[in-house]
Protein backbone atom coordinates (compact mmCIF):
# COMPACT_ATOMS: atom_id res chain seq x y z
CA UNK A 1 0.00 0.00 0.00
CA UNK A 2 0.98 3.50 -0.39
CA UNK A 3 2.01 5.47 2.44
CA UNK A 4 -0.22 8.80 1.16
CA UNK A 5 -4.21 7.86 1.08
CA UNK A 6 -6.94 9.95 0.97
CA UNK A 7 -10.54 9.61 1.60
CA UNK A 8 -13.52 11.62 0.81
CA UNK A 9 -17.37 11.39 1.28
CA UNK A 10 -19.69 11.79 -1.67
CA UNK A 11 -22.80 11.06 0.34
CA UNK A 12 -23.28 10.28 4.25
CA UNK A 13 -26.30 9.62 6.57
CA UNK A 14 -26.16 7.86 9.39
CA UNK A 15 -26.50 4.46 8.24
CA UNK A 16 -25.44 4.47 4.78
CA UNK A 17 -22.54 6.46 3.14
CA UNK A 18 -20.96 6.10 -0.29
CA UNK A 19 -17.20 7.33 0.23
CA UNK A 20 -13.92 7.59 -2.00
CA UNK A 21 -10.66 5.90 -0.94
CA UNK A 22 -7.58 6.99 -2.91
CA UNK A 23 -4.15 5.07 -2.94
CA UNK A 24 -5.04 2.30 -1.92
CA UNK A 25 -4.40 -1.30 -3.52
CA UNK A 26 -7.34 -3.84 -4.32
CA UNK A 27 -6.42 -6.09 -2.10
CA UNK A 28 -6.92 -3.73 0.94
CA UNK A 29 -10.25 -2.61 -0.18
CA UNK A 30 -11.31 -5.63 -0.54
CA UNK A 31 -9.66 -6.56 2.81
CA UNK A 32 -11.83 -3.79 4.32
CA UNK A 33 -14.69 -4.80 3.03
CA UNK A 34 -14.39 -8.35 4.46
CA UNK A 35 -13.15 -6.91 7.62
CA UNK A 36 -16.63 -5.02 7.97
CA UNK A 37 -18.92 -8.11 6.98
CA UNK A 38 -17.49 -10.62 8.98
CA UNK A 39 -14.92 -9.31 11.62
CA UNK A 40 -16.41 -6.57 13.49
CA UNK A 41 -17.98 -7.51 16.63
CA UNK A 42 -21.63 -6.61 17.14
CA UNK A 43 -23.98 -7.03 19.73
CA UNK A 44 -27.06 -9.98 19.01
CA UNK A 45 -29.63 -11.82 21.00
CA UNK A 46 -28.21 -15.63 21.76
CA UNK A 47 -30.38 -17.29 23.91
CA UNK A 48 -33.68 -16.80 24.71
CA UNK A 49 -35.33 -18.52 28.07
CA UNK A 50 -39.06 -18.63 27.33
CA UNK A 51 -41.47 -17.94 30.81
CA UNK A 52 -44.56 -18.12 28.18
CA UNK A 53 -45.00 -18.48 24.36
CA UNK A 54 -48.81 -18.94 23.78
CA UNK A 55 -48.55 -18.13 20.22
CA UNK A 56 -48.42 -19.83 17.23
CA UNK A 57 -45.10 -20.34 16.31
CA UNK A 58 -42.40 -22.50 18.18
CA UNK A 59 -39.95 -20.90 20.83
CA UNK A 60 -36.89 -21.97 18.66
CA UNK A 61 -38.28 -20.04 15.54
CA UNK A 62 -39.33 -16.65 17.90
CA UNK A 63 -35.74 -17.26 19.02
CA UNK A 64 -34.05 -17.00 15.69
CA UNK A 65 -36.10 -14.11 15.18
CA UNK A 66 -35.35 -12.49 18.23
CA UNK A 67 -31.79 -13.28 17.38
CA UNK A 68 -31.82 -11.12 13.87
CA UNK A 69 -32.92 -8.09 15.49
CA UNK A 70 -30.50 -5.58 15.24
CA UNK A 71 -29.21 -4.28 18.31
CA UNK A 72 -27.15 -0.74 19.10
CA UNK A 73 -23.73 -1.55 19.81
CA UNK A 74 -21.49 0.04 22.73
CA UNK A 75 -18.69 2.01 21.75
CA UNK A 76 -15.35 0.05 21.91
CA UNK A 77 -13.84 -0.76 25.80
CA UNK A 78 -17.07 -1.08 26.97
CA UNK A 79 -17.68 -4.71 26.40
CA UNK A 80 -15.17 -7.33 25.61
CA UNK A 81 -16.35 -10.39 23.25
CA UNK A 82 -18.89 -12.81 25.04
CA UNK A 83 -19.42 -10.35 27.80
CA UNK A 84 -23.79 -10.25 28.01
CA UNK A 85 -26.88 -8.35 28.22
CA UNK A 86 -30.31 -9.06 29.50
CA UNK A 87 -33.48 -7.93 27.28
CA UNK A 88 -36.83 -8.56 28.62
CA UNK A 89 -40.30 -8.99 26.49
CA UNK A 90 -43.50 -9.28 27.67
CA UNK A 91 -46.39 -8.91 25.28
CA UNK A 92 -50.21 -9.41 25.49
CA UNK A 93 -52.83 -10.41 22.64
CA UNK A 94 -54.36 -8.82 20.80
CA UNK A 95 -50.66 -6.85 19.78
CA UNK A 96 -47.85 -7.49 17.58
CA UNK A 97 -45.02 -7.91 19.37
CA UNK A 98 -42.55 -5.53 18.15
CA UNK A 99 -38.50 -4.98 18.41
CA UNK A 100 -39.55 -1.90 20.29
CA UNK A 101 -40.96 -3.77 23.12
CA UNK A 102 -37.41 -5.22 24.31
CA UNK A 103 -36.81 -3.97 27.57
CA UNK A 104 -32.98 -3.96 27.71
CA UNK A 105 -30.89 -4.03 30.98
CA UNK A 106 -28.18 -1.74 29.58
CA UNK A 107 -28.88 1.37 28.23
CA UNK A 108 -25.77 1.01 25.57
CA UNK A 109 -27.73 -2.21 23.89
CA UNK A 110 -30.88 -1.42 22.87
CA UNK A 111 -33.11 -2.49 19.48
CA UNK A 112 -31.60 -0.04 16.52
CA UNK A 113 -35.02 -0.15 15.20
CA UNK A 114 -38.29 -0.26 17.39
CA UNK A 115 -41.12 -1.67 14.35
CA UNK A 116 -39.27 -5.20 13.46
CA UNK A 117 -42.78 -7.43 13.92
CA UNK A 118 -41.06 -10.72 15.75
CA UNK A 119 -44.86 -11.86 16.00
CA UNK A 120 -48.59 -11.31 15.86
CA UNK A 121 -50.37 -11.90 19.27
CA UNK A 122 -54.14 -12.79 19.12
CA UNK A 123 -56.74 -13.15 22.09
CA UNK A 124 -55.28 -14.52 25.12
CA UNK A 125 -51.74 -15.52 23.29
CA UNK A 126 -48.92 -14.20 25.46
CA UNK A 127 -45.21 -13.82 24.77
CA UNK A 128 -42.87 -13.60 27.78
CA UNK A 129 -39.13 -14.20 27.26
CA UNK A 130 -36.13 -13.36 28.18
CA UNK A 131 -33.04 -12.79 25.99
CA UNK A 132 -29.21 -12.59 26.54
CA UNK A 133 -27.35 -10.78 23.83
CA UNK A 134 -23.36 -11.74 23.21
CA UNK A 135 -21.03 -9.53 21.29
CA UNK A 136 -19.70 -11.79 18.78
CA UNK A 137 -18.03 -11.47 15.19
CA UNK A 138 -20.22 -12.45 11.58
CA UNK A 139 -18.02 -14.73 11.08
CA UNK A 140 -19.79 -17.15 13.57
CA UNK A 141 -23.39 -15.54 12.50
CA UNK A 142 -24.72 -13.23 10.11
CA UNK A 143 -26.67 -11.90 13.33
CA UNK A 144 -23.66 -10.46 14.11
CA UNK A 145 -22.74 -8.79 10.61
CA UNK A 146 -22.87 -4.85 11.52
CA UNK A 147 -22.58 -3.82 7.57
CA UNK A 148 -25.75 -5.19 5.57
CA UNK A 149 -24.60 -3.71 2.47
CA UNK A 150 -21.15 -3.13 1.76
CA UNK A 151 -18.94 -3.03 -1.55
CA UNK A 152 -17.00 -1.31 -3.76
CA UNK A 153 -16.26 0.27 -7.26
CA UNK A 154 -13.90 1.49 -9.18
CA UNK A 155 -13.74 5.45 -9.49
CA UNK A 156 -14.33 5.95 -13.21
CA UNK A 157 -12.89 8.81 -14.94
CA UNK A 158 -14.75 10.49 -18.07
CA UNK A 159 -13.28 11.78 -21.10
CA UNK A 160 -14.95 13.40 -23.96
CA UNK A 161 -13.00 12.21 -27.03
CA UNK A 162 -15.21 13.63 -30.17
CA UNK A 163 -18.69 13.91 -30.94
CA UNK A 164 -20.99 11.75 -32.51
CA UNK A 165 -21.07 11.79 -35.86
CA UNK A 166 -23.54 13.75 -37.63
CA UNK A 167 -25.94 10.57 -39.21
CA UNK A 168 -25.45 8.13 -36.08
CA UNK A 169 -28.05 7.72 -33.56
CA UNK A 170 -26.54 8.23 -29.95
CA UNK A 171 -26.50 5.40 -28.22
CA UNK A 172 -26.99 5.01 -24.07
CA UNK A 173 -23.64 4.27 -22.33
CA UNK A 174 -24.63 3.04 -19.33
CA UNK A 175 -22.79 3.29 -16.35
CA UNK A 176 -22.91 3.00 -12.43
CA UNK A 177 -21.08 4.03 -9.08
CA UNK A 178 -19.23 7.06 -9.07
CA UNK A 179 -17.42 9.03 -12.03
CA UNK A 180 -15.30 11.62 -11.71
CA UNK A 181 -15.10 14.60 -14.19
CA UNK A 182 -12.53 17.28 -14.26
CA UNK A 183 -11.58 16.00 -10.32
CA UNK A 184 -15.04 16.68 -9.53
CA UNK A 185 -17.28 13.24 -8.10
CA UNK A 186 -20.44 12.82 -9.25
CA UNK A 187 -22.72 9.74 -8.50
CA UNK A 188 -23.98 8.11 -11.52
CA UNK A 189 -28.21 8.35 -10.38
CA UNK A 190 -27.85 11.94 -10.96
CA UNK A 191 -28.02 11.23 -14.74
CA UNK A 192 -29.62 8.32 -14.62
CA UNK A 193 -26.81 6.44 -15.11
CA UNK A 194 -26.41 7.13 -18.41
CA UNK A 195 -23.83 8.69 -19.46
CA UNK A 196 -25.55 10.00 -22.53
CA UNK A 197 -27.76 11.71 -20.69
CA UNK A 198 -25.23 13.75 -19.29
CA UNK A 199 -22.86 14.55 -22.50
CA UNK A 200 -25.36 14.20 -25.20
CA UNK A 201 -23.66 14.15 -28.80
CA UNK A 202 -20.56 13.51 -27.34
CA UNK A 203 -18.29 10.56 -27.62
CA UNK A 204 -17.40 9.14 -24.59
CA UNK A 205 -14.02 7.35 -22.71
CA UNK A 206 -14.54 5.86 -19.24
CA UNK A 207 -11.29 4.10 -17.73
CA UNK A 208 -10.86 2.70 -13.84
CA UNK A 209 -8.95 5.24 -12.03
CA UNK A 210 -5.92 3.26 -10.62
CA UNK A 211 -6.46 2.35 -6.68
CA UNK A 212 -9.26 4.68 -6.06
CA UNK A 213 -12.33 3.28 -5.25
CA UNK A 214 -15.30 3.73 -3.93
CA UNK A 215 -17.23 2.43 -1.29
CA UNK A 216 -20.84 2.03 -0.59
CA UNK A 217 -21.61 0.89 2.92
CA UNK A 218 -24.86 0.44 4.60
CA UNK A 219 -25.23 -0.56 8.59
CA UNK A 220 -28.03 -1.97 10.42
CA UNK A 221 -28.15 0.52 12.60
CA UNK A 222 -25.87 -1.25 15.15
CA UNK A 223 -23.61 1.55 14.69
CA UNK A 224 -22.63 4.71 12.16
CA UNK A 225 -20.75 4.14 8.99
CA UNK A 226 -17.55 5.77 10.22
CA UNK A 227 -17.64 3.31 12.98
CA UNK A 228 -17.78 0.52 11.08
CA UNK A 229 -15.40 1.09 8.76
CA UNK A 230 -12.78 2.61 11.51
CA UNK A 231 -13.44 -0.68 13.52
CA UNK A 232 -12.84 -3.10 10.45
CA UNK A 233 -9.53 -1.31 9.95
CA UNK A 234 -8.95 -1.98 13.42
CA UNK A 235 -9.11 -5.51 13.13
CA UNK A 236 -6.94 -5.72 10.23
CA UNK A 237 -4.60 -3.86 12.26
CA UNK A 238 -4.93 -5.93 15.52
CA UNK A 239 -4.64 -9.01 12.87
CA UNK A 240 -1.54 -7.79 11.44
CA UNK A 241 0.34 -7.45 14.47
CA UNK A 242 -0.61 -10.50 15.84
CA UNK A 243 0.47 -12.16 13.09
CA UNK A 244 4.05 -9.94 13.13
CA UNK A 245 4.58 -11.56 16.78
CA UNK A 246 3.60 -14.73 15.68
CA UNK A 247 6.40 -15.05 13.39
CA UNK A 248 9.03 -13.12 15.22
CA UNK A 249 12.33 -15.61 15.72
CA UNK B 1 -49.16 -35.21 33.22
CA UNK B 2 -51.61 -32.60 33.10
CA UNK B 3 -53.59 -33.04 30.11
CA UNK B 4 -56.87 -30.76 28.82
CA UNK B 5 -59.88 -32.76 27.59
CA UNK B 6 -60.24 -31.30 23.64
CA UNK B 7 -64.72 -31.50 23.97
CA UNK B 8 -65.14 -30.31 27.49
CA UNK B 9 -61.51 -28.09 27.86
CA UNK B 10 -61.03 -29.50 31.33
CA UNK B 11 -57.92 -30.56 32.97
CA UNK B 12 -57.86 -33.94 33.40
CA UNK B 13 -54.99 -36.05 35.20
CA UNK B 14 -54.60 -39.06 34.19
CA UNK B 15 -53.52 -42.70 35.90
CA UNK B 16 -52.17 -46.02 34.64
CA UNK B 17 -55.73 -47.98 35.12
CA UNK B 18 -58.10 -45.56 33.85
CA UNK B 19 -56.77 -45.42 29.95
CA UNK B 20 -56.90 -42.76 27.62
CA UNK B 21 -60.53 -41.03 28.52
CA UNK B 22 -61.61 -37.80 29.97
CA UNK B 23 -63.28 -39.12 33.62
CA UNK B 24 -66.07 -35.57 33.20
CA UNK B 25 -67.21 -36.74 29.61
CA UNK B 26 -65.95 -39.87 28.24
CA UNK B 27 -63.98 -38.18 25.44
CA UNK B 28 -60.99 -39.64 24.45
CA UNK B 29 -59.24 -36.80 22.53
CA UNK B 30 -57.00 -35.33 25.30
CA UNK B 31 -54.36 -32.29 24.75
CA UNK B 32 -51.16 -32.25 26.17
CA UNK B 33 -50.90 -28.52 28.39
CA UNK B 34 -47.74 -26.54 27.59
CA UNK B 35 -45.23 -27.03 30.77
CA UNK B 36 -44.37 -24.04 33.18
CA UNK B 37 -41.32 -23.87 33.45
CA UNK B 38 -39.13 -21.79 31.74
CA UNK B 39 -37.12 -23.23 28.47
CA UNK B 40 -33.89 -21.78 27.33
CA UNK B 41 -33.26 -21.91 23.43
CA UNK B 42 -30.62 -20.90 21.21
CA UNK B 43 -31.26 -18.65 18.55
CA UNK B 44 -28.71 -20.35 16.11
Amino acid sequence: MTEEYDVEFVERTDREARFLVRGVTPAFANGIRRAMLADVPTMAIDTVRFVENSSVMFDEQLALRLGLVPLTTPPVGEFVEDDTVTLSIDVEGPATAYSGDLVSSDDLVQPADDNVPIIDLKDDQRLEAEADTVLERGKGHAKHQGAVAAGYRHLQRVEVVDDVPEFEDEQSQIVRGVIEDDGELIPTSEFDHDLSNRYPGKEIELEDVPNAFVFHVETDGSFPVEEIVTRAADTIEARATELEEAVQL
Amino acid sequence: MSYKCSRCKRDVQLDEYGGVRCPYCGHRVLLKERSRDVKEVDAQ
